[in-house]
């Protein structure tokens, strides 16, 4: 797992004749350097935390070649980072998009939260199995989809039993986050190619300054009132994604 | 080669069944292979009341899924051929067209044609075997009738379980409810809720910030009153995860951490389903509701969103409220939902 950032796009050419090419989007959890496998014991600096659950949803996607244009993916995906064992971590969810037009391509983007014109609707407006038709990823207070879960325990006293049960989910307008990542993705006709992503929760649960976040004081954040933590979280992201292709 | 009985004479024209899909519902997919036609849910509602599906004709699906307690059966586990108990409870079957994410207390069938086949053959409920259902019902003039009309078979030999569990999915397909006060009010234009159902409400969605939050949304949103997620919400007391005595959702994943998780059931007619929970355990809404205010009982991976609540009486007694504004039996007035044989 190391060496995580940078490099080119691996791919696989078959041959054929259409000018297509099938992309995937590979989403995997990490912990520092190790793929993060639920329920086990991670050190978020002098505190031992397990996840229990981890999703967000992910939205207006696409790729962007040279000439600025862009190709759009999906307009919404959820995205679950439930691996139970360590293949399961490594192997993280897979985005699967096909018949992408042959290119060389520099750009993803994407969004992690909904953008406001989808926040205005709510899962009734879509198919029970769509992203968006999720209720467990709707909150009617806040008017607002969930945009991200991220729960699990801590043993805070360090007596081994992981009693401290912390939540810090994501939503409301202003909580979404856009990315733009530059990376030379390469469609060729008839073969796959992958673009790995990584999101380190190690780097999600800090404060500006570095420090982890006190989930002893903060292990939860329903109060709308009280945002400091989950902004501090969104804006994390940015630190927290790492590419590897 | 055929020895069964002719039924080309009979009338074979399927006509799609009208589903009234309530606006603020969701959609839910239709297995392209069994489309609902009226004849199709007409011989899945003869099916699902008729005992004929078990060993002794004394037993039909609506035993244990009776149409006006919202398709449960008021026990705590449900009783089947020869009074074999079981060790669940019956669950309702309103909206269950919409389940996604597994179907049983622990998702261990994937879909209504798929978990159709098990109460036929389960030792606790209809004990009967699938061979021998096909030939009753191969035998029986009434469903040679209804198996033409439903599909189209030309010989009664041609009736077999496939077809059988299917018109029984179509007839589940159309058990929708949403016309309770709780969908009115929230979707609808002119209907309200009293001040106790509207603090309940409140605390139910987290939606006040001077009213506790009772969390109560977060695992049984609307409008379907449930996420169809599976959680352990803290109802049993346990040494370790390793010991709960119904292992759930851990006894189909083979996963420790999912052993005393169930699927969060929805709420939808809620107040017609009693006892609760899935072993029965709770007699009564107001014992389910003292359960949350308490927290539950610590294990692992009980949910973070279990926690003592700090509830009154008199907010225990609003949230009690707003779940009564979720009863709806308009369903019991469509006529291919209620009991053919009356
Ligand atoms: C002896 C009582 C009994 C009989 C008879 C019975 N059921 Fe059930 N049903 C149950 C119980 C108990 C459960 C929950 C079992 C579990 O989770 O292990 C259940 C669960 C279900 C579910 C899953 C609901 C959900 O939300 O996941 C469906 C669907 C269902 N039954 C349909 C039927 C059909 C169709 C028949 C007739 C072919 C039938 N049942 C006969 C007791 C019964
Ligand atoms: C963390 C998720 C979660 C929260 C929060 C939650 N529930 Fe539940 N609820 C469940 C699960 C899971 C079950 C099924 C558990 C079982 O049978 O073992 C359930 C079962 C129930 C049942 C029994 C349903 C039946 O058909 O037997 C009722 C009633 C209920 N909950 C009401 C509430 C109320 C009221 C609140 C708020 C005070 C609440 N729940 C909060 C997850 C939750």
């Amino acid at each position: 797992m190391k060496n995580i950032i940078l490099l080119a796009i691996g791919i696989i050419v078959l041959s054929s004749c259409k000018q297509e090419g099938d992309f995937n989007l590979n989403f995997k959890g990490l912990f520092k350097d190790d793929a993060l496998v639920l329920n086990q014991a991670y050190e978020l600096d002098d505190i031992s935390v397990k996840f229990e659950n981890l999703g967000f949803l992910l939205t207006d996607i696409s790729i962007v070649n040279d000439d600025n244009e862009s190709v759009e993916l999906a307009d919404a995906e959820f995205v679950a980072l439930n691996g139970v064992d360590q293949a399961g971590a490594e192997a993280g969810q897979v985005l699967s998009y096909n018949n992408i037009p042959t290119g060389t391509y520099t750009k993803l983007k994407f969004t992690i939260g909904v953008p406001e014109d989808l926040n205005a609707t709510v899962p009734g407006d879509y198919a029970i199995t769509d992203p968006l038709g999720r209720s467990d990823y709707y909150w009617e207070a806040w008017g607002s989809y969930i945009f991200s879960k991220t729960e699990g325990n801590a043993d805070v006293s360090g007596d081994g039993v992981y009693d401290l049960k912390f939540f810090y989910h994501t939503g409301s307008d202003a909580l979404k986050r856009s990315f733009e990542l530059d990376r030379e993705i390469v469609i060729d006709k008839n073969s796959t190619s992958t673009l790995e992503l990584f999101l380190d929760y190690n780097e999600l649960l800090r404060n500006a300054d570095g420090t982890a976040f006190d989930i002893e004081a903060s292990p939860r954040n329903h109060d709308p009132n009280k945002l400091e933590i989950v902004t501090q979280l969104v804006d994390n992201y940015a630190r927290a994604i790492k590419v590897r292709s | 080669m055929t020895n069964g009985v002719d039924l080309t004479e009979i009338d074979y024209a399927p006509k799609t069944y009208p589903i009234a899909i309530p606006d603020h519902f969701p959609t839910f997919t239709i297995p392209d292979d069994n489309p609902i036609t009226e004849d199709g849910v007409r011989l899945g509602q003869h099916l699902f009341y008729d005992p004929i599906l078990s060993l002794d004709s004394t037993v039909s699906c609506s035993s244990c899924h009776l149409p006006e307690k919202a398709f449960t059966d008021g026990v705590a586990v449900s009783t089947g051929v020869n009074g074999n108990v079981g060790r669940r409870s019956s669950m309702s079957l309103i909206n269950i067209a919409y389940a996604f994410n597994g179907l049983f207390w622990d998702g261990r069938s994937n879909t209504l044609e798929a978990q159709a086949i098990e109460p036929v053959q389960d030792p606790l409920e209809l004990i009967e075997d699938w061979d021998n259902v096909e030939e009753k019902l191969r035998r029986n003039e009434r469903y040679q009738t209804l198996y033409r009309k439903a599909f189209g078979i030309s010989n009664s030999d041609e009736i077999t379980r496939d077809l059988t569990v299917k018109a029984i999915s179509q007839f589940e397909r159309i058990l929708i409810s949403g016309d309770s006060k709780y969908d009115r009010v929230e979707y609808g234009t002119n209907a309200a809720y009293t001040n106790e159902e509207l603090n309940g409400r409140d605390m139910f969605f987290d939606a006040d910030p001077l009213t506790p939050d009772a969390e109560c949304g977060h695992c049984h949103n609307g409008p379907l009153l449930t996420t169809q997620q599976y959680i352990n919400n803290g109802i049993q007391q346990v040494e370790d995860l390793a010991s709960f005595p119904d292992k759930g959702r851990g006894e189909v994943t083979g996963i420790i951490f999912d052993n005393g998780k169930f699927r969060a059931p929805t709420l939808r007619n809620i107040a017609l389903t009693a006892p609760y929970m899935h072993d029965g355990r709770f007699e009564t809404l107001e014992e389910v509701i003292e359960h949350y205010n308490s927290g539950g009982h610590f294990a692992e991976n009980l949910d973070a969103l279990i926690q003592p609540l700090g509830l009154t009486e008199e907010q225990k007694s609003d949230l009690l409220a707003f779940l009564h504004t979720m009863t709806d039996t308009s369903y019991l007035t469509n006529p291919f939902i209620v009991n053919p044989f009356d």
